[in-house]
């Protein structure tokens, strides 16, 4: 962990820190535009009636205070909420030194969160990256956005090794099978309803040669192990930015999880320094 | 000596350094323990060893008694979601007539799950089939952009043959809808 001094010396400048931002919640803004795409926005659920708390206590907590019951049976409130949403996201985007404009999209977000996969019955995590990133934009001083920011990227960084160390721990990565395993579980409904497509094709000898499959996965996991590399140096950066992004690529391929709200973490592997007097984000 | 990330934020500012710690022990602790409790997140992804099963059940959905969903053309992985998780969900529902996480805290916590039984009905579903197939109707509806009148949800049990070739093994009538 040698940056620690960086950002005492180096902190990002406000005009920096604004060009972040408006990054930041341009990509939000396409993730909300996506879901309302998807009709996945509270008020396009039709009023859910199952839920998914499962063992989360924070879900728990939620749901007992009826909050996403609230949001999502009424049309007009899930309406209000998601336009307050968007407005807020875009509000953030034209505005994005008014910091309690981005404390509530982050507290709106998370409720909308909490509802999206407790309704969904399934707790993923690809929202994840959208909940988080705005957190290092709500604090005042340059030098605590630095900071933040900069655990940020140890938070990138953790969430692949940490899926590294889980294969690793599991002896997932013994298991050749796996790889072809995971193309059975998740895309056996589209193998049945495209049987001559070529994904199908390519698919399907994927699963003859399931070697092929098990190395595919094992690349995989070496990718996620080299992220461990950027807890000791920034120097690999660019390189953990490409797998940041291949990986969720991997996952759509694979495994039919379509993960590129997460890459949104990838951001906070770019130098955005090295770009300082370009892209209007002028030196201080 | 070079200085870490943690040690120049603890010197920089007390209250920043805590929250950050703060967060990071706890997501440690939650990873070492298996239990994500959001924001704490556990990132096992596909880590679980899979196993290879015979069959692979496939839902087949056919919609006013003509028209087949195929829910990988021209819908989005939300979507895709929201059609087939809530709907698998349900069918565990309907098959042991409970919610499957009910079944899931009662075989963990034994006889401590009567702590929990006061907030079962706030936490938990009750299986009402007229209710979850009014919602898919309307769900459908909407991603579809067509009326419906009637659903009929056939489960598939299909296999893989030796050359890895996908087989329908089996079908049955799992639920149907209609239009009062």
């Amino acid at each position: 962990m040698e940056t620690g001094l960086n950002q005492v010396k180096n902190p990002f400048t406000s005009m920096e820190r604004r060009g972040m931002c408006r990054l930041v919640f341009l990509f939000i803004f396409f993730s909300l535009a996506y879901s309302y795409y998807s009709g996945t926005l509270l008020h396009q659920l039709c009023f859910p009636v199952l839920k998914f708390p499962y063992v989360d206590p924070t879900y728990w907590a939620i749901h007992l205070l009826k909050i996403p019951e609230w949001l999502t049976q009424n049309f007009w409130p899930a309406f209000g909420f998601d336009a307050v949403l968007v407005a807020t996201c875009l509000l953030c985007i034209f505005f994005p030194d008014r910091r309690w404009l981005i404390a509530v999209f982050f507290i709106l977000y998370f409720f909308y969160f909490i509802s999206f996969n407790s309704y969904s019955t399934l707790h993923t995590h690809s929202k994840i990256g959208i909940l988080m990133m705005p957190v290092p934009f709500i604090v005042f001083r340059n030098k605590s956005f630095t900071f933040l920011w900069e655990g940020m990227r140890y938070f990138t960084l953790f969430v692949y090794a940490d899926a590294f160390l889980w294969k690793l721990f599991r002896n997932t990565f013994m298991n050749w099978e796996q790889g072809g395993l995971i193309i059975k579980a998740n895309l056996t409904p589209y193998l049945y309803f495209h049987p001559s497509s070529f994904q199908t094709s390519f698919y399907t000898w994927l699963l003859q040669h399931d070697h092929v499959a098990g190395w595919l996965f094992n690349a995989g996991m070496l990718m996620e192990a080299s992220f461990l590399i950027g807890f000791f140096t920034k120097k690999f950066d660019k390189y953990l930015f490409v797998f940041s992004i291949l990986l969720p690529a991997g996952f759509i391929c694979f495994a039919d999880a379509f993960f590129f709200e997460l890459t949104i973490l990838s951001l906070t592997l770019i130098n955005f320094r090295a770009y300082r007097g370009n892209i209007g984000l002028s030196p201080r | 000596m070079k200085q870490t990330y943690l040690s120049a934020l603890y010197t920089y500012d007390k209250k920043v350094f805590s929250f950050v710690a703060v967060f990071a022990t706890l997501t440690v602790f939650c990873n070492l323990m298996g239990k994500e409790t959001t924001p704490f997140f556990v990132w096992g992804m596909y880590s679980e060893k899979f196993k290879p099963v015979k069959t692979y059940e496939i839902f087949r959905i056919t919609i006013n008694d003509s028209v087949l969903l195929d829910s990988y053309s021209g819908y989005s992985d939300n979507t895709r979601t929201f059609l087939n998780a809530p709907l698998a969900y349900y069918r565990e529902m309907k098959d042991y007539k409970i919610d499957p996480t009910i079944s899931f805290l009662k075989n963990k916590l034994k006889t401590k799950y009567a702590w929990l039984s006061p907030f079962q009905k706030k936490l938990f579903n009750s299986y009402n089939q007229k209710n979850f197939m009014n919602w898919y109707r309307c769900y459908l509806e909407r991603v579809t952009g067509a009326p419906i009148h009637a659903i009929k949800i056939d489960v598939l049990r299909t296999q893989f043959n030796e050359d890895q070739h996908l087989l329908t093994d089996s079908s049955y009538l799992f639920e149907t809808w209609r239009q009062d």
